[in-house]
């Protein structure tokens, strides 16, 4: 031990500075690989939206619904919900225990779920015969016997889930072309099964869908007022279709870490150019307003007729990413842009910001992780995983400025049916754009159509992030996808179905997926839609515009003696014109003369959209009284 | 132990220790600024070359004149610079060495061109009579003797050091003014003579003294060049070095690049294919109507030589050529070695048909480099030589993919004249595309955007041949207006190879979309002014097939349709299909009236064929005739009334 000891001490200077020497090393390690800690992501919960605007028409939803366990066991009454945002903009909402009175039925179009129906009391079924019988048009799913003195079904029918396709569509509003598109839809649903009408024999211009062969939609006159009855689960197919089908166990079934697309409901929606379930709206409300006229707000401003809505990810490249941003901000347009916490300087951030959307892309595992350093410039040897919410979080506090909008970087995705929803929903996104192609050859509406909606929690109500469908994705690799197929799917969106592509290049395509045809893509939807009128726009404003219309009252009255439509609209403040559309021709005849605050408007003049369905008129924010004589 | 011994013990402990941990240290800064071990080049110098061709066009030279280590730029042999000319402005065309000149039959030879090396060969001087007086035509450079007593000024004034051309017969205003701004004085030497020439023509003046004269001879006409023409095509096309063939940076840079050896000025003009073509369609042309295979595929009016550069991106660059083949176009893409193309990538080069060139470079430390230990972690580095980076490529390569273009990563060069040709040429490269105008000035820096020969300072020829790049970097909305102007003026009049040079990581590294979009856009507006869109290996195969194609011409006189006419009979071998020629638009003071392919005389006259549908163009302010072939022999007639 004296030896040791004198060992030491001998070489206790020589120790020091080994000793010195290696702490430095090692510090100097720990800073260059910090230590890491793991975080998970918070969940939020669903819950019962506000009604925001007001509106003649009345969806009644349930009060409560059980937490599903199988995708059939789902509540998908919002998906009424999404429905008439999406189509009419503004809505009223009253839950089943609120309909206590004729007076809480007081609307023009009354629109009730399968879960809704069989919740209704004998009293409020009559109540709702009442306002039926007063003129007030009744859309009603999958009604159960109780409802059979509106609906003209007595027997006990079976409901089915074996379903094979839409087989026709007899009476449908749609066009010739869209009627065959519409009985290619790929449908999962539930059916109740209708074989005839026990109260009298349909009409023959009353059957409007079949499905295998059965009664799928009808229409049946009661008093002034008629009834369409809807044989299957509406919302269930447009949901399947839009948020996209889990496993019966509501999980995404994938021996990879699943990405959005893993959601769709059918192969054939990989690379699929007709928005399905936009054609199954059009054909349940346009048959309504084939019988009567009811007036909406069109989903886009300034009466025009599409959306190209421009998103990007500044990806592995940091404040150059922004140069290719350049032909957007020379024509005056506000984009979407997707930045990655910590990569881009926050001077470039402000400066981009100035021009530009900016969103987060959030980095989540299987993709990648991005951490925080704890410590001081030059020393952090711990190293905290930034959850999405952080990383919104830290994106806001560099912008100075709250974001709305989030993307997963390469569209990953939960295992759980909604659990990626409710992390978006906790990281308080309002809008989020995964949701699109993730492989090669996947393309258009992969989720049936190019329109947000609130996605539907196990419980049956919406979480409160809207996702926006991206329609195409440059990752994927352009030369996968038949030749021309972006720029067509814009101008079918334009010519024929009135949709908002959303579109999405990533700064770095070309490190990462290196195709001409990635810029080329980018530079010709941009050119077409700057020369053919296509509101070339942000996720962020696209979304504001849709939901400021959801804001606005538009309450209506149909007068069948006089044939007129009396709209009174009050149109929150907003820095465009809103577009009203009005049905061209409706059962009382054709609109001949229109009248906005009392001053004529030339009907010829109008745009009518794709199908001829409606008339576009653009209406500038404020209150308004429009009269339209049909004759 | 005593305490000196411990104290000696503990020395050499402690010693041991920090020496260990400095050599520790010493290792990972080694490791991070390692050693780099650089590798000698193999070199190859310029070769003798002798061409027999079936042609009009003959020229001699006499290598043992050539001085093999001459001391100054100006010293050295330039004769077979004269090949440069013929090649790009004919095609197939004889070279002979002075022994096989002095055996052979001149029969088959309309022009002979007598280069400043044999301008003392008295004794050819009765053989070149004979030719002159059964109609032939011969140039003589800087003739000397008996040689320039046949048919030349008197050459009493000697050698001079000239300044600037002040004159040059039928030539356009503009084009003239372009050469006149040619600051002459370092790169050739004229002959004064005491007085002018009786009955003879001047075509071209230098400081006011007749360099380019013709005269009658016999039936034949004497043409002689009285300035170092090989010399002043040579400083143009490959630039000038200072006088001990060292390359002075001029950019203040530490640096030797390629645009250090140019001495044009104003690159807005071919200056080089000006001179050339005045000479050979202007001057010769007066004295016997000159034929030419036209230089571009399928009678088009230019070309644009696309190339790339992949920087060792792999893949990532393969974008530009994925876009060219949809225009059915090609390029070449120069690629770094160790090549970081996949074999998928390669598999989608071929489907493009794009050419891989080789991106090399000659002493630029960073690159082209391979670890010497363990990993990538070594105190040492060998740089691999230029052959030895060819040969990693080439290992990789299909043998049909065997690189024959290359190109000096950015420009860089040897800092003597043609040390890098030497290494060039050694590594087996055919084709090379280093040359290349600044970034900042675009244009013809070397005189010409077509192909040219290089020179060894021996005088002999590298066996391949330099491409110059005219666009160097084509980003700027002000180079593609330089670009539109090049390419209309090609159109028009010039008629180039315009070399573009794209770098296929600028865009996805800094994805400024104009540059997509002048990229593009160069495509379109080239495709606009009927520019054939091509790599480097496609157009010297074009190149080579002109060449070795054959050409005879001979006039006679007849009458066709009743009317007394001209006949340029024309027999051609086409080797490769898309060639054209060019005849002159006028001759004998009759001018063209159609091309027809075989003629037969039948009794008093003749029976005419199909005409063939000719198109007139202007080749650099000449009038000439283009005249589509069809792919093997062709027997054409032109006829001039």
């Amino acid at each position: 031990m004296k030896s040791d000891s004198s060992w030491f001490h001998r070489f206790k200077i020589d120790l020091i500075l080994i000793a010195i020497l290696a702490v430095g090393a090692l510090a100097w390690g720990i800073h260059r690989h910090p230590f890491t800690l793991s975080t998970s992501d918070p969940f939020a919960a669903a819950v019962m939206p506000q009604q925001l605007g007001q509106s003649s028409i009345l969806l009644v939803l349930p009060d409560n619904a059980p937490t599903a366990e199988s995708f059939p066991g789902y509540d998908f009454s919002f998906a009424w919900y999404n429905a008439l945002s999406q189509t009419f903009g503004p809505f009223s909402i009253a839950l089943v225990r609120d309909i206590q009175s004729a007076q809480d039925l007081r609307a023009q179009l009354i629109v009730i779920p399968q879960k809704t129906a069989e919740a209704f009391s004998e009293s409020q079924i009559q109540l709702v015969s009442q306002a039926v019988q007063q003129g007030a048009s009744l859309v009603i799913e999958m009604p159960p016997p109780e409802w059979a003195p509106l609906t003209g079904t007595k027997r006990r029918t079976k409901g089915s889930s074996a379903i094979k396709r839409l087989t026709d569509a007899p009476n449908s509003p749609l066009t010739s072309t869209w009627r065959e598109q519409l009985l290619n839809i790929p449908l999962d649903t539930q059916v109740l099964r209708i074989d005839s009408l026990d109260a009298e024999p349909l009409s023959s211009d009353s059957l409007l869908l079949e499905i295998d062969g059965g009664i799928a939609h009808y229409r049946r006159p009661v008093g002034a007022g008629f009834v369409f009855v809807l044989a299957f689960n509406f919302g269930q197919a447009v949901t399947a279709l839009q948020q996209g089908r889990p496993g019966d166990a509501l999980s995404i079934e994938t021996e990879q870490p699943p990405r959005t697309s893993d959601l769709v409901l059918n192969d054939k929606m990989r690379a699929n150019t007709v928005p399905y379930v936009d054609l199954l709206k059009t054909h349940v409300f346009g048959a309504i307003a084939q019988t009567t006229p009811v007036p909406m707000l069109w989903p886009f401003p300034n009466a025009q007729k599409a959306a190209l809505i421009l998103s990007h990810s500044t990806g592995a490249l940091s404040d150059d990413a922004f140069l290719a941003a350049t032909p957007e901000i020379e024509a005056g347009v506000r984009t979407s842009w997707f930045v990655t916490p910590g990569r881009i300087s926050p001077d470039a951030l402000r400066r981009a910001a100035e021009k530009l959307d900016i969103g987060v892309s959030l980095v989540r595992p299987p993709v990648g992780r991005i951490y925080k350093k704890i410590g001081p410039d030059f020393f952090q040897p711990v190293a905290v995983e930034r959850s999405m919410a952080e990383q919104k979080t830290a994106l806001s506090r560099s912008l100075q400025k709250n974001i709305t909008a989030c993307k997963i970087a390469q569209n990953a995705w939960s295992h759980d049916y909604t659990a990626a929803f409710r992390r978006l929903a906790a990281a308080t996104c309002k809008l989020d754009l995964s949701y699109g192609p993730t492989h090669a050859q996947e393309f258009g509406y992969l989720f049936g159509s190019g329109f947000p909606f609130l996605p539907i929690e196990k419980n049956g109500l919406p979480l409160s992030t809207y996702e926006l469908p991206t329609l195409i994705d440059d990752a994927v690799g352009l030369e996968t996808l038949p030749e021309g197929a972006p720029i067509h799917l814009l101008k079918d969106a334009l010519n024929t179905y009135h949709q908002p592509v959303t579109v999405h290049f990533d700064a770095d395509t070309m490190l990462t997926h290196p195709s001409y045809l990635a810029p080329q893509t980018y530079a010709d939807l941009l050119d077409f839609a700057r020369t053919h009128d296509v509101w070339t726009t942000s996720a962020e404003q696209f979304l504001f515009y849709f939901t400021t219309r959801k804001l606005a009252r538009l309450l209506y009255a149909f007068h069948p003696q006089s044939r007129t439509l009396d709209v009174d609209a009050n149109l929150p403040e907003a820095p465009f014109d809103y577009t009203l559309a009005l049905p061209r021709r409706s059962a009382p005849g054709t609109l001949h003369a229109l009248w906005l605050d009392k001053n004529s408007v030339d009907v010829d003049a109008l745009r009518p959209t794709a199908d001829g369905l409606f008339l576009l008129i653009p209406v500038p924010p404020g209150a308004h009284a429009i009269q339209a004589q049909y004759q | 132990m005593s305490r000196r011994n411990q104290a000696i013990r503990d020395r050499r402990t402690r010693a041991t220790i920090w020496v260990v941990i400095l050599a520790v240290i010493a290792l990972i800064i080694a490791c991070r600024h390692p050693f780099i071990w650089k590798q000698e080049s193999k070199i190859a110098p310029g070769v003798p070359i002798g061409l027999e061709a079936v042609s009009d066009f003959l020229i001699v030279i006499d290598e043992s004149t050539f001085d093999p280590s001459p001391k100054s730029f100006s010293d050295m042999s330039f004769s077979l610079a004269w090949l440069n000319t013929f090649q790009q402005e004919i095609g197939p065309t004889s070279l002979w060495s002075a022994p096989r000149f002095a055996e052979a039959d001149l029969g088959s030879t309309r022009v002979i061109v007598l280069t400043q090396s044999v301008s003392r060969h008295d004794d050819w001087t009765p053989k070149i009579r004979g030719f002159l007086e059964r109609g032939g035509v011969v140039v003589m450079e800087m003739p000397q003797g008996d040689l320039r007593g046949l048919a030349s000024p008197d050459g009493k004034g000697g050698l001079r050091t000239p300044q600037s051309f002040t004159f040059a017969q039928g030539l356009p205003q503009d084009l003239m003014a372009a050469l006149s701004d040619l600051n002459l004085a370092d790169m050739t030497q004229i002959v004064g003579s005491a007085g002018p020439l009786d009955d003879a023509q001047t075509w071209l003046t230098i400081d006011g003294v007749p360099v380019i004269t013709s005269k009658k001879y016999g039936a034949g006409r004497v043409i002689t060049v009285d300035f170092n023409y090989g010399m002043l095509l040579t400083a143009l096309q490959q630039g000038r070095p200072l006088d001990d063939f060292s390359i002075r940076n001029v950019r203040a840079s530490s640096l030797i690049e390629t645009e250090d050896l140019a001495r044009t000025g104003d690159t807005s003009l071919p200056r080089a294919d000006i001179l050339e073509r005045f000479l050979v369609h202007g001057v010769i042309n007066d004295a016997m109507p000159v034929v030419g295979f036209w230089p571009f595929f399928d009678g088009m009016s230019g070309a644009l030589i696309v190339s790339h550069h992949e920087q060792g991106a792999g893949d990532v660059a393969l974008w530009m050529p994925q876009f060219e083949s949809t225009l059915k176009a090609t390029s070449t893409i120069f690629v770094n070695a160790p090549m970081a193309i996949t074999d998928d990538g390669l598999h989608q080069l071929e489907k493009f048909q794009t050419e891989i060139g080789h991106a090399f470079t000659l002493d630029a430390p960073g690159t082209s480099m391979e670890p010497l230990g363990w990993f990538k972690y070594s105190p040492v580095w060998r740089q691999f030589s230029l052959d030895q980076q060819a040969q990693t490529m080439r290992d990789l390569l299909d043998s049909n993919a065997m690189p024959v273009s290359s190109q000096s990563r950015d420009g860089l060069w040897s800092a003597h004249y043609t040390h890098a040709f030497q290494r060039i040429a050694a590594a087996g490269f055919r084709a090379d595309a280093s040359y290349r105008a600044p970034e900042d000035a675009p244009g013809y820096a070397f005189a010409t955007g077509l192909p040219f020969i290089p020179l060894d300072t021996n005088g002999l020829v590298f066996n391949l041949a330099e491409y110059p790049v005219v666009f160097p970097k084509l980003e700027t909305d002000d180079q593609l207006q330089k670009l539109t102007a090049l390419l209309k003026d090609s159109e028009s009049r010039s008629h180039e190879a315009i070399g573009v040079s794209f770098d296929a990581l600028s865009y996805p590294q800094k994805p400024d979309f104009k540059k997509f979009q002048i990229w593009r856009g160069a495509y379109q507006i080239a495709t606009h002014h009927k520019h054939w869109i091509t790599s480097i290996l496609n157009f010297m195969r074009f190149s080579r097939a002109r060449v070795t194609a054959e050409l005879k011409s001979r006039s006679v006189e007849m009458r066709v349709a009743n009317k007394p006419s001209v006949i340029l009979r024309l027999e051609i071998l086409a080797p490769e299909a898309g060639m054209s020629i060019t005849v002159p638009k006028f001759h004998q003071t009759r001018a063209f009236a159609e091309a027809r392919r075989g003629v037969q005389r039948v009794r008093e006259d003749i029976v005419l064929a199909d005409p063939i549908a000719a198109t007139p163009v202007s080749l650099g302010g000449f009038d000439r005739i283009l005249i589509p072939l069809t792919r093997g022999f062709n027997a054409i007639d032109v006829i001039y009334e």
